[in-house]
């Protein structure tokens, strides 16, 4: 097992500040970005509240102040129009954005502007009059205008609220939000406070039980508050009551975050005096883990690696001294692990009779890591020389996961199973179903759904759900159907994740199974969690996108939630009429932290209401409502079929754009392409939707994979789906002219270019980065120095590329090439694993399919969907 | 003495409907208990699913019954939900979900209304049908 070069040093995201900002666009129209590894050297103090992206942020808000509402011709794109001056010249070359020269922002979300902005007359206007109390006239009050909602955790699709329901259906966008509880500080301003409980507790409006929050109107010289959702005036707590200042706002507001910051975390008050947020005492972070040792997992390397990978990660991790831990193997038979402390080497027992759920010795097999540190690390060291090759293709998982319900049900947790054999003893058996006559066929959707004829699954998935149990499933591949769609359902009912391994080999793969089972015990997570999104009157949640359990109308089970997880919510109008200024949408979540204590995390959005599709238009924010569609598109693909998602996806498109362009125009009888401002990437990006891995037409992409796929979509977030569908490329031709790459302080990394084949050129290399993985492209004629700099070899022919690895060499270009790719991988939650291909060679598809902007077999190219697009608006009006 | 029988059978009919009626309105009640979330999804599905197929058994028992016991007019009144209950049978959609449950609870709701809807109708055929026997006789 090679496992030398594998990094042991955490990543710089666990504890968060990589800062990056962006240089201004130079004139040569590509972005020069640098990445600041250090964060103090990249905190601005004069801008605390938008340092993730201060630049475009404040650029965004001078427009948005500059624009009066009649003025709603807010500049169509004239550059990305083919039918006006085309910019290119010539037809049928890429249109390109002239004003934004690389198609993206380059951190994945696209400056979402700040209601503050829009409200900002308001409210100046109302401060003087706001304790006048007519009813729903409560203003932001007590918050800095300037304070925004970190787009980190919350983005809405547009930052407004519509006045009438016929305007929310006019507009065609959807009206929702995607929300990232536990999302990774992505800058100093998303470093979230959390608030001690005084004496009173938590303060929630006694009807609505919604939390104190920056909207709360403070009246009647601070004794009141009215609430912003129900209007209610409640009484202020003795122990929360401040005096008001000459404006209105409480005296002691600097040392209230909760009245000062969208996002809090409150910690809730002791069980005795409160009882409401907890019904038992926090759960100690509990890890049972499910590893298969039949043929393949061991044949392949999984199986050592995983034990690999739990045993180094032994002494971080989380919650200790409390962290329980337990294991069992399973192939045709399950193999439990007895770790009592006082033994003084583990003991195996094997149980071969499947017909009924036996724990050989119940209190000794789920373990606190901290006594019986010693013997799990014997029992880890033993393990992969306890199962050398088998013959063993037998999988009794649908026990195992019996068994270890039954092991951590009084506690709750998390188990992490390892599966590499379609299950095929004893409950929880799966036939295999895949049928190669459906496949590619609108047929295909029953492959994508769990087993209608499996009950097992599901029913666990619903006990593991009520027993606050999360089930994270590793799934390895070797071209062989494994029911990811089944397998999935307990992942997608109890809050967990999917992590799918297409042929894993671990000389190749390791790597990425290493990081991402480490990422998986090491990142933020929430234990026996509940979330639940309250909204003023006027709205409410129509549905919900993610992986939970709705437990009842408005509250989503989450057994374990973690920093990878974002939820989508739709909204609707519940009146026909607005009559209120603001719509406040608030989202709790109540988890127990790994080190044990109780916390409510709060995220309050307050939004002004308008009546003008203008507004709506130019305060949307492209990158929510691309994820929100994918989400849509993602339910669409397995309740109906493929196409349909994929023509949904189009549709409205279509439709944005064409009410765009008749109600929004200056003039009507423009017959060029209009495009909003806000939403000027919506054609690209929706193109790059029905081009992703699950969307994709054709049979290239097997069933299991699309399902891995739209299940992750499901649960990603903004920034992850906008990178998986539009990767970013980077141009490396020049990679030695890149200025002082490996100095301590930044990294400059390379041009980002469009994702055409125009950039491919014979003697280049270029890098793309997905998310997911990076794929470094190799021209024909790619310099021999160069190549020998990077590779230490003059030539890549006739080498094996699919198992080539980055050696890591003394030379400049060598450097320079690890420094920048380190720094791409430390902006990423996941690990991204290196791919090599070369022009010409065969698997080069694994690049060009991913340049979204060309025209590829069974799909039409950027140009050509805006040719299409554009007919289909004419054709509308 | 074949009158008494047929009798007789009309009776159990009129009785089958009724427990056919009584289970629907149970299940309402369910429902409606469950939008003002004072059960559980997971219990309130499960609780369900128990009596969904006796529901289509007993549906289907009677309705052969009329069948062959010549009562044909009875019958052909049954196959519009016979046809429904075999395309749920078929299809594998008998039990309800529970992770889905809220997003189907107005569809299923109103299926339910126009089970009950149907049941009642054929109460009133029954009913008419053993009033019609005795005064025949």
């Amino acid at each position: 097992m090679e496992v030398s070069n594998i990094r042991l040093k955490p990543r710089c995201d666990y504890d968060f500040p990589v800062n990056y900002q962006n240089s201004t666009p130079t004139q040569g129209g590509q972005f020069a970005r640098r990445v600041y590894l250090s964060a103090d050297a990249a905190y601005n103090p004069a801008n605390p509240a938008g340092t993730a992206q201060p630049v475009p942020l404040q650029r965004v808000n001078e427009e948005l102040n500059n624009l009066s509402i009649n003025n709603n011709n807010n500049a169509p794109v004239a550059g990305a129009s083919p039918f006006g001056t085309p910019v290119n010249g010539v037809p049928g070359a890429s249109p390109r954005l002239t004003d934004s020269p690389v198609l993206r922002p380059s951190n994945g979300w696209s400056a979402p502007q700040s209601p503050i902005v829009s409200q900002r007359p308001e409210s100046t206007q109302n401060s003087s009059s706001s304790t006048s109390n007519h009813a729903g006239e409560v203003i932001p009050l007590s918050i800095a205008p300037e304070v925004q909602c970190p787009p980190t955790f919350l983005r809405m699709t547009y930052n407004n609220i519509p006045q009438t329901k016929a305007l929310a259906n006019k507009s065609n966008i959807p009206f929702g939000c995607i929300m990232h509880p536990l999302a990774r500080p992505q800058s100093q301003s998303d470093v979230i406070p959390v608030v001690s409980p005084g004496l009173c507790g938590v303060v929630r409006c006694r009807r609505c039980r919604s939390y104190i929050n920056p909207f709360a109107l403070f009246v009647d010289g601070g004794r009141r508050w009215r609430c912003n959702f129900c209007y209610l005036t409640n009484d202020v707590p003795t122990d929360y009551y401040s005096p008001l200042d000459a404006t209105g706002r409480r005296t002691d507001l600097a040392d209230r975050p909760e009245l000062q910051r969208r996002v809090v975390d409150e910690a809730s008050p002791p069980s005795d005096s409160l009882p409401e947020y907890m019904v038992r005492p926090p759960q100690p972070a509990t890890y049972f883990f499910l590893i298969d040792a039949s043929f393949y997992a061991i044949s392949s390397g999984m199986f050592h690696m995983t034990i690999e990978t739990i045993r180094r990660t032994l002494d971080e991790f989380p919650g200790s001294p409390r962290t329980r831990i337990g294991f069992i193997t399973f192939n045709s038979s399950l193999h439990f692990y007895n770790l009592r402390s006082t033994l003084s080497k583990p003991q195996m027992l094997v149980v071969t009779d499947l017909s009924e759920v036996f724990l050989p010795l119940p209190d000794d097999l789920l373990v606190n890591l901290v006594d019986s540190r010693a013997i799990v690390d014997t029992l880890l060291t033993k393990l992969p020389s306890m199962f050398p090759v088998t013959q063993n293709v037998d999988s009794a998982y649908g026990m195992a996961l019996k068994c270890a319900f039954e092991l951590i049900k009084p506690i709750g947790g998390k188990i992490i199973s390892f599966v590499s054999t379609l299950p095929s003893m004893g409950d929880g058996k799966l036939p295999n179903r895949e049928d190669s006559r459906i496949v590619g066929t609108d047929k295909e959707t029953i492959l994508f759904n769990p087993s209608l004829d499996d009950k097992f699954y599901k029913d666990l998935a619903m006990d593991c759900s009520r027993a606050q149990i999360s089930i994270d499933t590793f799934i390895f591949s070797s071209h062989q159907f494994l029911d990811v769609a089944t397998l999935s359902s307990l992942s997608q009912f109890t809050g967990g994740e999917n992590y799918f391994y297409l042929n894993f080999r671990s000389d190749t793969d390791g790597e990425k199974l290493f990081h991402d089972l480490r990422n998986n015990i090491l990142r933020e997570t929430g234990f026996e969690a509940v979330f639940r999104v309250r909204c003023s009157k006027a709205v409410n949640v129509e549905s919900q996108y993610g992986n939970f359990f709705v437990r009842s109308t408005d509250l989503l089970a989450l057994p374990n939630v973690d920093a990878d997880k974002s939820y989508a919510f739709q909204f609707q109008l519940v009146d026909n009429n607005v009559s209120t200024k603001y719509v406040s949408i608030q989202a709790a979540l109540l988890y127990t932290t790994t080190f044990g204590e109780r916390r409510i995390r709060i995220m309050t959005q307050c939004l002004a209401v308008t009546n003008s599709l203008a507004d709506i238009f130019r305060s949307s924010d492209v990158g929510a409502v691309t994820t929100l569609l994918t989400k849509i598109a993602v339910e669409k693909a397995l309740s109906s079929k493929l196409s349909d998602a994929r023509d949904m996806l189009v549709n409205r498109c279509v439709d944005i754009l064409t009410v765009y362009k008749t109600d929004l125009a200056s003039r009507k009888e423009n017959t060029q392409l209009l495009l909003p401002e806000a939403l000027k990437l919506l054609p690209l990006y929706i193109l790059s939707v029905t081009k992703s891995t699950p969307f994709r037409l054709g049979t290239e992409v097997k069933p299991d994979e699309r399902t891995y796929f739209l299940n992750l979509f499901r649960i990603s977030s903004v920034q992850n789906i906008i990178s998986l569908v539009y990767p970013t490329l980077y141009n490396m031709t020049n990679l030695h002219e890149l200025a002082t790459p490996g100095t301590e302080e930044f990294v400059t990394l390379p041009n980002q270019v469009n994702l055409n084949s125009e950039h491919l050129s014979r003697s280049g290399m270029l890098l793309l980065e997905d998310s997911q993985q990076m794929i470094l492209w190799l021209g024909r004629d790619y310099p021999q120095q160069n190549m020998y700099e990077i590779f230490g070899i003059p030539t890549l022919e006739g080498v094996d590329l699919s198992t080539l690895q980055l050696p890591q060499l003394e030379t400049p270009l060598s450097v320079k090439l690890h420094t920048v790719l380190n720094a791409i991988r430390s902006q990423k939650s996941v690990f991204l694993p290196l791919r090599i291909v070369r022009e010409g060679e065969g698997r080069e598809y694994l690049f060009t399919q991913r340049l979204v902007e060309d025209k590829m077999r069974n799909s039409t190219s950027y140009y050509d969907f805006l040719v299409l697009i554009h007919q289909r608006i004419q054709k509308s009006q | 003495m074949l009158d008494l029988t047929a009798l007789f059978f009309n009776i159990f009919a009129l009785l089958a409907d009724c427990a056919l009626i009584f289970s629907n309105v149970y299940f309402l009640a369910l429902f409606s208990d469950l939008e003002a979330d004072t059960i559980n999804p997971i219990d309130m599905c499960r609780h369900l699913n128990a009596f969904l197929l006796p529901e289509i058994i007993g549906h289907a028992v009677l309705s052969a019954l009329f069948l062959f016991t010549g009562r044909f007019w009875l019958f052909l009144l049954n196959v519009p939900l016979l046809a429904w209950h075999a395309y749920k049978v078929s299809t594998k959609s008998i039990r309800l979900d529970a992770t889905q449950i809220y997003r189907t609870i107005g569809k299923e709701t109103k299926i339910l209304f126009a089970k009950l809807g149907f049941y009642m109708v054929c109460f009133c055929a029954y009913l008419f049908y053993l009033i019609w026997t005795i005064v025949d006789e």
